[in-house]
């Protein structure tokens, strides 16, 4: 019986190691406030929350079957969470007796690996009857498969006869080894015969041959410790089967709460930022072949979620008709929204390709096989040609890991040395990856850079941060062409006075 | 260990039964870190083959046996693997044979005796195998494989192999139960033989919880630590076992009472000595491995009229050793040749350029060559150094700057009056603490000494006049790369390049440059998979169920 809510032929794994490029996609997308809103405070669910957005899925089915098992869980949210909640106490239970300092004593192991077993067989009965319950809500998802193999395989016919495997595993009636002959004469090959053996050797003695025995007397320590020592190799191999059998309940538990987790975070999401009063749509990913990208209404659901302002505004919704476009480049007014918008197409893309509904009134679009950030850090400003270094090597990197069909967002690359040396470097490098088929969005106030791609093969999508005649920003995206100057000046303006020097 | 009588059959040494061995390292072992690479052919409680590698030999023809054995092995990676199995067995055997000495029951004793008698046998019967299906044996191995052979036909080999069989296979078919209740415990004979499975209770166990199965289980099987001593409890079982089915034991003491000694000494001479081979080997598949290029070298004798010296692509044996396992990558190599008058190298150039690794793998070279090992080269021509000295700068030693000289003076002043033709010698910043004018000078003074006595140096210094004394010194230069004068390259060449740093320069050296990138993304092979946690990731469910 497997749990597979995640994927349909494997599990989720906790701590399967993100791409190496992962921290600086949080950094720069600032998706933290995302994660907090599926975790709702909770470790477990930030860490599942975490690990499955920023692992895209690049296949329209896996992500489907994720999306059904979402709709099947908004029918029943009540079970999902007592799941989640009871899994949580089964695991609790476990937490109170399974040291992890056990190891190299058979005989502990298999009296752990059975205080394990009769411990949790009470929760394998209560999960039964809730999946019982629950089943006749459900449509057809990998969620109805979970709760059938559930009532199936742990019907109480199984449920009684794990209970008597736990009492025979007490070996009441003492041990009886199988050995033979090993190097220097000494016993090995351990075989625990079966409790039934036991029973038998008593009425019958071993057979017709002759046997020998001797007793150890109580007070001789060194014969008990000799004893348990025999008595422990023969049990190894029966404690080992016990505990793999404790770890399997325990591990089923553990699935259960880590995936159902995924669930339980995106309604937790969903309920926040339907309490702002914003929308969000559940997208149909595309099977069709080309690179379609069209959002409506898109935005950055953590500004949203706050994070530490709290003072939630209403974020402006943009929209991005980049079909067949391998380049958008964004240029435009200082403050004036165009990273924000970077980071909600980025965010819309974990966001969608995890299986999760995006911040937007529509998103239709084909998968991306990766997604990288390289951002202009203002951090690492130390020493000004390390930093350029630094640039470069993280720019290096993206380019060593994205493939074909992936995307990089580029926020004022290379502007870390001087404006024609960052047009011309960052010119080749949007046209390398745009001509291996890696799609690219590009911010910069760069005009060098913008009428560097305006004038390349590759017919970019331009937008403009908008800026109306008062000077005041709209935080709206327009379609428009870079224009030769920056907006440097009034925003410097707006940010007076200045301490200059009087004249 | 038996062999007190005298092995006279050796692979590393020519005819003699070899010298006196030394204990210490020689003085210039730390300064060339050929202390590291000795350190890396060392095996934890294995033979200590220290002593092969750090005597330099006089002796061409032993240098050329030695070469031999190691081209018979370079050759045949088989052989190789299978002497590698030998001396496995055989350090088996050791231990084996000081169990049956050093422990008390006798049942046990004898166990370990004949555990030892079968792993010898398996060991002889392997190696003959071994050395006749290896094809053109150099005289080394061929001597060995021949002492085997007449060693292998003799009737007391022959029946020494047939009594272990047979008592082996009488102790190997007892069968037998023991049932521990509360303090009692009854032994007896299993009678009817099931398969070994037939009564294990842990498969029913399994059985019955086959169904919760979440993933690949993790093992629950204590490391129980096998002691070779029995506790009482043990042999006292085995004692019972030994009267219930006692005609198997009774040959085992006959077998053990007629053969206290079997090891032949020629072979527990050769496993030790194969083992400095094998081991130097290893160094040189691994570093192979990276790229380092290794190479016989061909040594110039006394009396030979060409004594011109070149050598191609030599690098740091210890700073290979030294990059990280799984790193990919070697140190950079340099050529060096000195023809006709030339004595002396003189290394300059920039600081942290390569100049003091340069002038260490020239040492190392010079040792490896004359203890007949293959060196770290493409290619290697070089004299047979009848001494090796080292000067080498170490940072603890600046405090009294006066002493200091004039110690360093009474040491190279020592050096150069024994140097003779065949010497070489190794200097390396020496006098940096003094004067320039003084450095100059006192450079000057040794490089003419060391060209007088015919000797060769290398002289690594910052007073680049002394680069261009005469005929005798010839000038080398640690390079950095003429784009960019920040990156050095290791490289230690005649000539001192300049250059200047751009950024675009810089970006082309990340490969950030339209082609480069597009040809990156394209040559890849697949698509890497960024969504799926493989199946194949399941050896972490060890946290998850304690976590």
């Amino acid at each position: 019986m497997k749990v597979r809510l995640m994927l349909p032929d494997d599990d989720l794994d906790l701590d399967a190691p993100l791409p190496s490029w992962t921290d600086d996609l949080v950094v720069d997308l600032q998706a933290e406030p995302l994660f907090e809103a599926m975790a709702g405070g909770d470790d477990l669910l930030y860490a599942v929350a975490r690990q499955v957005l920023l692992r895209p899925l690049d296949d329209v089915a896996l992500i489907e079957y994720r999306q059904q098992i979402l709709r099947d869980c908004s029918r029943v949210p009540e079970v999902v969470r007592a799941l989640y909640e009871l899994a949580g106490d089964a695991l609790d239970v476990r937490r109170r007796v399974f040291g992890g300092f056990m190891r190299d004593n058979p005989r502990v192991v298999l009296h752990h690996a059975i205080d394990v077993l009769a411990d949790l067989l009470p929760y394998l009965r209560r999960l039964r009857r809730i999946a019982d319950e629950a089943m006749d809500r459900l449509g057809d998802s990998g969620l109805r498969t979970l709760f059938a193999a559930i009532v199936t395989d742990l019907d109480e016919n199984y449920c009684q006869q794990v209970e008597a495997e736990i009492a025979r595993l007490q070996l009441p009636g003492g041990v009886v080894i199988g050995k033979r002959l090993g190097l220097g004469n000494a016993g090995v090959g351990d075989v625990l015969h079966r409790p039934e053996r036991q029973h038998l050797a008593d009425r019958l003695g071993f057979g017709d041959t002759r046997s020998f025995s001797f007793q150890v007397a109580a007070r001789d320590q060194a014969g008990v410790d000799a004893l348990s020592d025999l008595e422990s190799r023969g049990v190894n191999r029966v404690a080992d089967a016990a505990g793999q059998a404790a770890d399997h309940l325990v591990g089923l538990f553990r699935k259960l709460r880590v995936e159902l987790g995924f669930y339980l975070g995106c309604a937790q999401l969903q309920t926040a930022l339907e309490t702002a009063g914003v929308a969000v749509t559940r997208p149909e990913p595309l099977r069709t072949d080309g690179s379609r990208l069209t959002a409506h209404g898109l935005y950055d659901p953590c500004l949203v979620l706050g994070g530490a302002g709290g003072a939630a505004a209403r974020p402006v919704g943009n929209d991005l008709n980049a079909d067949d476009r391998t380049t958008v480049v964004i240029t435009g007014a200082n403050s004036g929204g165009k990273s924000t918008f970077l980071r909600a197409v980025g965010l819309g893309v974990l966001m969608s390709q995890c299986g999760l509904f995006v911040c937007a009134e529509d998103w239709t679009w084909t998968l991306r096989s990766g997604l990288f950030t390289h951002f202009l850090r203002e951090e690492d400003a130390t020493l000004t040609s390390g930093r350029f270094d630094d640039e470069l090597r993280r720019m290096k990197d993206i380019v060593d890991a994205v493939t074909p069909g992936g995307l990089v967002l580029m926020n004022e690359s290379f502007a870390s040395t001087n404006e024609s040396e960052a047009a011309e470097i960052g010119a080749e490098v949007v046209q390398g990856l745009t001509r291996a088929g890696v799609g690219v969005v590009v911010v910069t106030h760069l005009y060098a850079l913008a009428d560097r791609l305006q004038h390349s093969r590759d017919e970019p999508l331009f937008l403009r941060a908008e800026r109306r005649g008062d000077g005041v920003r709209t935080y709206r995206l327009v379609e428009a062409e870079p224009l030769p100057t920056s907006f440097g000046a009034d925003l410097y303006a707006r940010l007076s006075p200045w301490p200059e020097p009087q004249r | 260990m038996s062999g007190q009588a005298v092995a006279t059959i050796s692979v590393a040494f020519d005819g003699s039964a070899g010298g006196a061995d030394s204990d210490a390292d020689p003085d210039y072992f730390q300064d060339l870190r050929l202390d590291q690479v000795q350190a890396s052919l060392r095996r934890r409680g294995r033979i200590d083959v220290s002593p092969l590698f750090r005597r330099r030999l006089d002796d061409v023809g032993t240098i050329r046996r030695r070469l031999g054995v190691f081209a018979d092995l370079q050759r045949d990676s088989e052989l190789r693997a299978g002497l590698l199995r030998f001396v496995e067995t055989m350090e088996r055997v050791r231990g084996c044979r000081k169990n049956a000495t050093d422990l008390h029951h006798d049942h046990q004793r004898r166990g370990w005796l004949l555990e030892g008698a079968r792993s010898y046998l398996r060991a002889v019967r392997d190696l003959v195998g071994l050395l006749n299906a290896a094809a053109e044996l150099g005289s080394g191995l061929a001597a060995i494989a021949d002492h085997l052979s007449s060693l292998q036909q003799g009737e007391a080999f022959r029946s020494f192999a047939t009594e272990t069989a047979e008592v082996d296979r009488g102790l190997a078919t007892i069968r037998y139960v023991v049932r521990i209740k509360g303090l009692r415990v009854t032994v007896s004979l299993e009678t009817d033989q099931p398969s070994d499975d037939g009564y294990d209770y842990s498969a029913q166990v399994a059985d019955t919880f086959a169904r919760l199965q979440q993933m690949a289980a993790k093992s629950h099987v204590s490391k129980l630590t096998d002691t070779t001593s029995m506790s009482y409890v043990e042999s006292d079982i085995l004692d019972r076992v030994a009267r219930l089915d006692p005609a198997p034991f009774d040959a085992l003491r006959r077998f053990c009472d007629d053969h206290t000694d079997f090891l032949d000494p020629v072979l527990v001479r050769f496993d030790e000595e194969v083992q400095f081979f094998l081991r130097y080997l290893d160094v040189v598949t691994r570093l192979s491995a990276r790229g380092v290029s290794f190479c016989h070298p061909e040594l110039i004798e006394p009396g030979d009229p060409d004594r011109d010296e070149q050598v191609e692509d030599v690098v740091d044996l210890a700073l290979a050793l030294a990059l990280a396992p799984g790193t990919d990558g070697r140190p950079v190599g340099n050529d060096f040749a000195r023809s006709g008058a030339e004595r002396v190298l003189v290394v300059s150039g920039p600081n942290q350029g390569g100049k003091s690794t340069f002038c260490r793998s020239v040492g190392q070279l010079y040792h490896l060559a004359a203890i007949g090992c293959p060196v770290p080269a493409r290619s290697a021509r070089v004299r047979l150094a009848s001494s090796i000295d080292t000067h080498f700068e170490r940072q603890e030693e600046s405090a009294d700057v006066g002493g200091k000289l004039e110690n360093d003076l009474r040491r190279i002043h020592a050096v150069l009056s024994r140097a003779d033709a065949g010497s070489v010698i190794l200097i390396n910043e020496m006098f940096s603490s003094t004067t320039l004018a003084d450095a100059e000078f006192l450079g000057t003074k040794i490089i003419e000494q060391i060209a007088a006595k015919e000797a060769f140096g290398v002289y690594v210094t910052f007073v680049e006049a002394l680069a261009t004394l005469g005929q005798e010194t010839v000038s080398m230069v640690s390079a950095t790369d003429p784009e960019d004068p920040t990156r050095r390259t290791f490289q230690v060449l005649r000539s001192a390049p300049t250059g200047h740093h751009y950024a675009k320069a810089l970006a082309e050296r990340y490969g950030l440059v339209r082609g480069a990138v597009t040809d990156a993304i394209e040559a890849r092979p697949a698509a890497v998979e960024l969504d799926r946690d493989r199946p194949a990731r399941q050896g972490r469910h060890d946290q998850e169920a304690n976590s």
